[in-house]
């Protein structure tokens, strides 16, 4: 049996996604890809899928349908590439493999069932359009896709559509959220059918398996337990009626702290249409933010740095990967919580194809669940509660005469110690090694996980508190402070002085100062 | 030295450290009639603000949050 790999134009009648235009995440899908100036496309006719497999397993292989157990694999490419080409990349021309990549823009596996075809599709993402306020995707992984002998490379968070026979959409944000890049080293990624079964463990709330009807917000938790990571939860404050909801400072602080540490964030919320009317409870992942910029510190406050975020990007797995939504607020009885209003920007390709973006409603945010290395034991809300208490003591000292931005995130330890303290200390050698060499000479062994609380004057980092992560809340102490500023040596030495509890608010100084 | 605009700013994970002349080091002093009460009273007046990051996550909310996961 010959089963031919086809090349054929983006978006013309052979291409296997225009075969699916009145499903909505296709239309999606073939918006994104145009955005991306989409050329052709090569299309795998036969490719056995982890996921799909195993969903077919537990599922769809008892169906009197008599489902196959094969998906197609569909790859897209920003130019004309066609058969010749191929063989080209097969017969193993780097130059020819070279150019295939250099256009990649991603995959799209397409499952064997009818009415939700759109399995596992990892795309790139669009060009950051404003890299000095850039896109924060750190979540993003590489994926590699092998064909005949030579292989694509896509950086990107994988997506898919819920099936409602092994996954609802909670299932599938949580599904997204382990394949982040933090995760790369030590863990095996669950499929959708395994977080299921994993999240109906415990077998308490009185549904079947499968078909999947949704997860409850325990069974999220649980599942990312029972897979291996520790549950970090994050429940806005705002009670409107039976509902929680966020104010934006919690909101965008938590949601970057967690991205920025490169965990995806699951929110769980209710979807509601404009005017209010109440649509129904959902679960999206998001994937990266679109960084605001630095704020402006009123005098005598401390700003938290992300509290403007303006946009979030969430892969809703009823319209389609890193959906654009715009994080505003609504004023209710209760005060102002947050709303995410989706917010495509406006198209690139011409003659502009039909967005189901346009009339899809908004997402009143409830709750964030974040999967964590099990080591990290403190909650990213208990970093900006610290950082909130010392940018105060620190304006304090002053009497009022500076305004502070504060902002916090966790960090492997080599990666601080490494990438991140090159590249703030990239014009300081000398302060460069001083530090590094202190903080494995001079300070206590530390966590193979930091919590970093960073405080800031318009947008320069002025200094670092590194945390243990791996104590209870009560004992949890500084490892160290690394001073970047020589002005602010003053202000600590006056706080030290002043503070019984400096040294486990602070821990020895470090000074990176040239 | 004249600030750059607001826009074209990085953010405290973009920026490098030791960026010359944004810190008024004239202002980065300590108070001398600042006292420790004074301090304190200073974090107090944040209570509210840092009840928001308190972390604990109350039993109703977590059971709002059930029905709006499905």
């Amino acid at each position: 049996m010959v089963r031919p790999l086809l090349v054929v134009p983006f978006g013309g009648p052979d291409d296997p996604l225009e075969q699916l235009k009145s499903c909505d995440q296709a239309r999606y899908i073939l918006c994104y890809l145009a955005d991306l100036n989409a050329r052709s496309a090569l299309v795998e006719p036969t490719y056995f899928d982890r996921d799909y497999l195993s969903e077919f397993a537990s599922f769809y292989c008892t169906s009197t349908a008599g489902y196959p157990n094969v998906c197609k694999r569909v790859h897209y490419f920003s130019t004309e590439i066609d058969r010749e080409l191929l063989t080209d990349a097969c017969s193993g021309v780097s130059q020819a493999q070279k150019l295939l990549n250099a256009h990649y823009l991603g995959f799209v596996v397409l499952r064997p069932i009818q009415g939700t075809p759109l399995g596992r599709t990892v795309l790139r993402w669009y060009g950051d359009k404003t890299p000095h306020l850039p896109r924060v995707d750190t979540p993003s992984r590489n994926y590699e896709a092998h064909i005949a002998g030579f292989s694509l490379q896509v950086r990107g968070l994988a997506w898919q559509q819920q099936d409602s026979g092994v996954g609802a959409c909670a299932t599938i944000a949580l599904w997204s959220m382990l394949h982040s890049s933090a995760f790369d080293d030590r863990h095996v990624i669950p499929t959708t059918a395994e977080i299921t079964q994993t999240a109906h463990r415990a077998g308490l709330t009185g549904d079947r398996l499968f078909p999947s009807e949704g997860l409850t917000f325990g069974q999220l938790v649980a599942a990312v337990r029972d897979s291996g990571f520790a549950p970090l939860v994050v429940t806005g404050k705002v009670q409107c009626g039976h509902e929680t909801s966020f104010s934006r400072e919690h909101f965008c602080s938590s949601l970057a702290a967690l991205v920025r540490s490169g965990f995806p964030v699951l929110i769980a919320g209710t979807l509601t249409e404009t005017g209010g009317a109440l649509v129904g409870g959902h679960a999206v992942c998001a994937t990266g933010f679109r960084q605001a910029g630095a704020v402006d510190e009123s005098v005598g406050q401390l700003s938290f740095e992300d509290e403007n975020t303006e946009y979030v990007y969430l892969h809703d797995d009823n319209i389609g990967p890193s959906v654009r939504f715009r994080i505003d607020v609504e004023t209710r009885s209760e005060g102002e919580v947050v709303i995410l209003r989706p917010s495509r920007p406006p198209p690139q390709h011409a003659p502009a194809r039909n967005d189901p973006v346009a009339d899809y409603p908004c997402l009143r945010p409830s709750s964030l669940l974040a999967a964590a290395h099990e080591e990290i034991r403190i909650s990213p809300d208990r970093l900006h509660e610290r950082a909130l208490h010392l940018g105060t003591m620190l304006i304090a000292m002053t009497g009022g005469q500076i305004g502070l931005s504060a902002s916090a995130r966790f960090f492997n330890l080599r990666h601080f110690v490494g990438a991140e303290l090159g590249r703030l200390l990239d014009h300081h050698p000398q302060a460069l090694a001083k530090v590094r060499l202190a903080l494995w000479e001079e300070v206590h062994p530390m966590s193979l996980h930091l919590g970093v609380i960073r405080i800031g004057y318009k947008g320069t980092p002025l200094m670092d508190v590194l945390f243990d992560t791996t104590d209870s809340e009560p004992n949890t102490r500084a490892f160290a402070h690394l001073v970047y500023e020589s002005a602010m040596e003053g202000l600590l030495d006056g706080l030290v002085a002043q503070r019984p509890d400096a040294d486990r608010l602070l821990g020895p100084r470090v000074l990176a100062t040239s | 030295m004249t600030p750059e605009p607001q826009e074209n700013r990085g953010s405290l994970w973009t920026t490098s450290a030791g960026a010359t002349g944004v810190v008024p080091k004239e202002q980065f002093q300590p108070n001398p009639n600042v006292t420790a009460k004074d301090v304190q009273a200073a974090v107090d007046r944040v209570k509210d603000r840092a009840a928001t990051f308190s972390g604990r996550v109350s039993e109703h909310s977590l059971r709002a949050s059930v029905e709006s996961s499905r």
